[in-house]
């Protein structure tokens, strides 16, 4: 299912299905005077396919979310380019971008505060699905989402103010799956979550990539979610590709410094005992006890 | 690189877009001035041929006659050629009127009108100061002062106009110290003075108390006091941190005067540029007119530079490193802060209407009858009920402002959602004083209610629009807008949907504060005869038909000038209201009126 991948720069898989890659991507920031500039890429290569789960970890400012934002097409790189299926992709009119943005979709790392706050569940999921000329009904398309992320019915009238915290994060999941992409990448998605709820997330994330073939691309720089959800890994460092291979190997016996450096600094769970609590999750969200 | 190198250039050329949106703003001042002539078009023609040949017929041979005797058949750049030309000679052409050459008058006017301001300036510093000093000591002392009275806030806070009228009935009237008109020596220039100087000190006086205050309760002056920091060191750190601040707003206080000096002028017949600017507008006399806005808009480009420079000076490297303080925190609103709103508010009420329902056109009355009972504010010269007037004014007046208002609030809506486009005319409008504005569409369209509300509207969008970009800048960085595009929503749709709904209610609150001030520009235009005209129930044009009564029968100027009292009252106390509410415990992430909000000047 997973395609390890070593070299340095990616060659396109035929057998990959919706190929998301970032080709030698450099993302140069320049202060309003153009006297003081920030690397925060510097030559990344990577990609994802559908089914496919690949984790984008490393240290805080290493450069992930902006990595994020070029694989969108929400920024343009300042060298390199982003393909999607061998085409280039770049940010254009929004109407242009419809194919792409059904194809993939981002969940954000806040997703409280992703949701307008005077919109309904039903709104905030399927305005998009207009937005993107998406056919078909709707609102039973909202339903059938809702039910994917193991929300009850009965939250489609509400606002933001009115679901919990854990209940917004899966809405914005929803949101994204109601697309039907073949890719999603995540942002953060469990950071900031309390455990029991990380799991949750997490073990719906794998669901719903077991399910729908989903490509995921999760970004974090927690070591435990990316080895519970990932096949493997690609560890970013001041906005180069420091590591990449099996998240399990790379636990176990780090190769690169970044990596130790990020298996060192963090308490860990031993790893047979986070795929007990993961199954266990996923059994309890089927039984829908966390509605 | 080479794509790095472009990447720059256009960041450079980002920069650019406001100092050139400012320069183009400035450029079509002076356009607009050259083009007067041709704007001012058949209006003008009509009024030249009946100032020079009162016995010809209005036809439309007598009036192409006029016109090609004035040249206004030249067309518009043969026009504004001619005049940018003759103007870079020293030539600034006859008065359409006498034939006379403009430039000569303009130059004595000149004199005066600067000596005039220059006294202004003078009282108005010291006004200033006089009124920072017991916050200062207060400060010093480690006491937060209350600030000014209300009875003081009240008394600075008329406009120049009815100031000047309220010193001319009691300095030279009541109390005969002064000489009412003219201008032969000191004497005449202490009441205009003072007119000019105090609404404009009032106001530099309010804003830096205030941010004084707001100095004075940040940490660091407790930890500098602690830790011994003499009075001195102190005091002039937290003039430092303040005055920056407020000296962007002395700027547009002190171009002000320009278009105070035409109300001060003409109260106390001055013969100023002012004067003669109003004259020439009138008269639709449009070389003098030309000359004397050129005199004008030059002056305001010289104050506006000089306060640049201090700034920069007080400021030093922080300007240049974007790093300059924020806009001062508001406090937020006590129950107390809406008394005196509250109070003038009612007061106004009871004056509207008690007047409704009177007859304001009729001259029932006898001439200039004293207050009765029957008539509570007396009868003005034709026999007019003047509590009907006044009355009836509010509706005149609020209606007419609530519709510039109203345009207002689209047009900042509008192009506060292109910042840096309109920076430049924004600023420019912004300080516009009203009355010039009033003065060069008055020149073009002859005077009407219609013409001061476009020319009050032209002067006013501009705070409206900022105070619209920064809540849309604010609203477009949170997290939900911006994953917008990324779920397919186009960007016209993002602004229209998803942003200007959140920013409508907080824009449309702060442009009803400033109704009051509005109404009062609006008034100051009729006031001058730029505006409403007779027997229009107007406040301002009230007022000035009292004005020629005010020795026999004073109450002719009472009325009218106590309901622009209060409606001054009303706008400064509005205007300085904080406009966040008290804070509630549980504050929500989607209050957005309070980080932006900036005090209504
Ligand atoms: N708009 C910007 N302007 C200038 N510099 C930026 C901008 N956005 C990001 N950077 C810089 O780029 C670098 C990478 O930022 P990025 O947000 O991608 O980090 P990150 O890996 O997502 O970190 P975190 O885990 O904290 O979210 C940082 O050094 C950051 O300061
Ligand atoms: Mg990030």
């Amino acid at each position: 299912m997973s395609i390890p991948e070593d070299s340095g720069v990616e060659s396109p898989t035929d057998a990959c299905d919706g190929l998301l890659e970032a080709i030698d991507v450099h993302r140069i920031f320049t202060s309003h005077h153009g006297r003081d500039t920030v690397t925060a890429l510097d030559g990344v290569s990577i990609s994802i396919c559908a089914g496919q789960r690949r984790a984008l970890i490393g240290s805080s400012g290493s450069g992930k979310s902006t990595l994020l934002s070029l694989l969108l097409a929400a920024e343009r790189p300042t060298r390199g380019t982003v393909r999607f299926q061998g085409e280039v992709i770049e940010p254009r009119k929004a109407s242009r971008m419809r194919p792409f943005r059904r194809a993939v979709q981002f969940i954000p790392q806040d997703c409280a505060a992703s949701l307008d706050p005077r919109m309904t569940i039903e709104e905030l999921v399927t305005d998009p699905l207009r937005r993107l000329g998406i056919p078909g009904d709707h609102r039973h398309a909202a339903l059938q989402a809702l039910e994917n992320v193991h929300l009850p019915s009965s939250l489609l009238g509400r606002k933001r103010a009115e679901i919990s915290g854990g209940q917004a994060q899966r809405v914005a999941i929803a949101r994204a799956v109601a697309i039907g992409p073949k890719i999603l990448l995540a942002d953060e998605p469990v950071s900031g979550l309390d455990l029991p709820l990380r799991d949750q997330v997490l073990s719906l994330l794998r669901e719903l990539s077991l399910e729908q073939h989903l490509g995921v691309l999760l970004v974090t720089h927690d070591l435990d979610a990316a080895r519970a959800l990932c096949h493997d890994a690609v560890v970013l460092d001041r906005g180069q590709v420091a590591d990449r291979g099996d998240i399990r190997d790379m636990m176990s016996d780090p190769q690169h410094p970044a990596t130790s450096r990020l298996v060192h600094s963090m308490p860990r769970i031993p790893s047979e005992l986070m795929e007990a609590r993961l199954a266990h999750h996923a059994d309890r969200t089927r039984e829908g006890k966390f509605g | 690189m080479l794509q790095r190198f472009q990447r720059q250039g256009w960041a450079a050329l980002n920069h650019m877009v406001i100092p050139a949106s400012r320069l183009l703003s400035v450029a079509a001042v002076v356009l607009l001035v050259g083009l007067l002539p041709w704007m001012s078009g058949s209006s003008a023609e009509y009024t030249i041929l009946r100032a020079r040949y009162a016995d010809l017929p209005a036809t439309q041979e007598n009036l192409a006659l006029v016109s090609a005797e004035l040249g206004l058949d030249r067309g518009p750049l043969v026009i504004f050629w001619d005049w940018a030309s003759a103007m870079m000679r020293g030539d600034a052409g006859e008065s359409w009127i006498s034939g006379r050459p403009v430039l000569p008058g303009v130059t004595d006017a000149l004199g005066v009108s600067l000596t005039l301001m220059g006294f202004a300036i003078i009282i108005a510093l010291l006004l200033a100061c006089a009124l920072c000093v017991p916050v200062l000591i207060a400060g010093l002392r480690g006491r937060s002062a209350r600030g000014s009275g209300a009875a003081a806030a009240a008394f600075t806070a008329l406009p120049e106009f009815l100031l000047a009228a309220s010193l001319l009935v009691i300095g030279s009237v009541w109390l005969g110290w002064f000489p009412p008109y003219g201008w032969q020596g000191a004497q005449h220039a202490v009441l205009p003075a003072l007119a000019l100087g105090i609404p404009g000190g009032g106001l530099i006086g309010r804003l830096t108390v205030e941010a004084i205050n707001q100095t004075f309760a940040e940490r660091w002056t407790v930890t500098w006091q602690m830790a011994g920091a003499s009075h001195r060191v102190l005091l002039t750190a937290v003039l430092r941190r303040s005055l920056p601040a407020v000296l962007g707003q002395v700027g547009l206080v002190l171009i002000g005067l320009t278009g105070g000096a035409v109300a001060v002028e003409q109260v106390f017949a001055i013969p100023g540029l002012g004067r003669l600017t109003l004259g020439a507008a009138t008269s639709q006399d449009i070389p003098a007119l030309q000359a004397g806005m050129l005199a004008l808009v030059i002056i305001a480009i010289l104050i506006g530079s000089a306060t640049g420079l201090a700034r920069r000076a007080l400021l030093g490297p922080a300007l240049r490193h974007d790093a300059v303080p924020v806009q001062m925190p508001q406090r937020s609103r006590r129950t107390r802060d809406l008394i005196v709103p509250g109070l003038a508010g009612v007061a106004l009420l009871l004056l509207t209407v008690a007047g409704t329902f009177r007859d304001a056109y009729s001259a029932v009355n006898g001439r200039l009858t004293a207050p009765s009972l029957m008539l509570p504010l007396g009868s003005d010269a034709t026999g007019r009920d003047i509590l009907a007037r006044v009355g009836q004014g509010t509706w005149t007046t609020l209606g007419t402002a609530l519709a510039v208002v109203f345009a207002c609030l689209l047009i900042g809506l509008f192009l506060g959602c292109f910042p840096r486009l309109s920076a430049g005319p924004a600023e420019v409008t912004n300080a516009a004083p009203p009355i010039i504005a009033g003065l060069l569409v008055a020149a073009v369209s002859g005077p009407s209610v219609l013409g001061a509300a476009v020319a009050i509207t032209a002067v006013s969008w501009a705070p409206l629009a900022v105070y619209t970009a920064g809540l849309v800048t604010e609203m477009s960085s949170r997290t939900h807008i911006k994953m917008l595009p990324l779920l397919g929503v186009g960007r016209v749709r993002i602004m229209v949907h998803h942003v200007l709904p959140a920013v409508i209610g907080p824009v449309t609150r702060h442009a009803m504060l400033r109704l009051p001030g509005i109404a009062l520009a609006l008034a100051a235009l009729s006031f001058l005869g730029l505006g409403a005209q007779p027997p229009a129930p107007e406040w301002g044009l009230v007022l000035a038909e009292g004005m020629s009564y005010v020795e026999r029968a004073p109450w002719t100027v009472v009325g009218p000038a106590s309901a622009l009292i209060l409606a001054s009252v009303l706008a400064v106390s509005l205007s300085s209201l904080p406009t966040r509410p008290k804070k509630k415990p549980h504050r929500r992430a989607s209050a957005t009126s309070a980080e932006y909000s900036q005090p209504v000047g």
